[in-house]
């Protein structure tokens, strides 16, 4: 599953760690996802989701 | 979400790695009480290795079994590889132990003490928690090193 997490911080200039700690994961829980090592699951994806104001559908695909 | 149903709380981690540390010692110590010094007979130098045991039994338990600081979904991802892997590391180790013994057995080989401690070794369930404490915090010690790298 890829996913464009990294981009999407990039565009709002956030670094692992303020991702990590306004969705409540640790930092390598994000390097983790962002280097397609980890899916997170539906609870997360939809965290990421609100946090960055995109559907799942645009943050995660097959 | 909680992950950590089955999982110790942060500070006996602590009190784990204390223990782990005192194991060494304690050892060393009881060695010197019944074997240098003789300062106690001989006959209960057996309290010494129940001793031991325990202090090594619990201190696998708190530092295997309990939660991170921060215990999030890739962490408990991580603990249940952890697990699987150990469980094929000790079977592997497990059979071999056996087929070694076994072969050793069948040609008389004299003085297999050393053979017969390690197939108990590997039949114990404190040493595939030995095994999953390597295994577990080796991974989130590399994850959390590639993640000190990255911005």
């Amino acid at each position: 599953m890829k996913n464009n997490i990294r981009v999407e911080r990039a565009i709002l200039r956030i670094s692992q760690q303020e991702l990590a700690d306004a969705i409540g994961v640790t930092r390598q829980t994000i390097y983790a996802i962002e280097n397609d090592k980890f899916i997170p699951s539906t609870e997360l994806a939809l965290k990421m989701s609100a946090y960055f104001g995109k559907t799942v559908n645009e943050l995660f695909s097959l | 979400m909680n992950h950590n149903r089955y999982l110790l709380p942060h500070s006996f981690q602590r009190i784990g790695w204390a223990l782990l540390i005192a194991c060494p010692i304690l050892l060393g110590i009881f060695l010197w009480i019944f074997n240098g010094a003789e300062l106690i007979p001989q006959k209960y130098s057996r309290f010494g290795t129940l001793i031991i045991y325990l202090v090594a039994a619990f201190s696998a338990l708190f530092v295997g079994l309990s939660e991170e600081k921060q215990e999030d979904e890739f962490i408990h991802s991580l603990r249940l590889r952890s697990v699987a892997l150990t469980a094929f590391v000790c079977f592997v180790l497990m059979i071999l132990s056996a087929v070694i013994v076994d072969t050793l057995v069948a040609f008389r080989v004299q003085n297999m003490g050393v053979f017969f401690s390690f197939y108990q070794l590997f039949n114990s369930i404190i040493f595939a928690f030995f095994v999953y404490i390597v295994i577990f915090r080796y991974r989130l010690y590399k994850y959390r090193k590639e993640a000190s790298h990255e911005e």
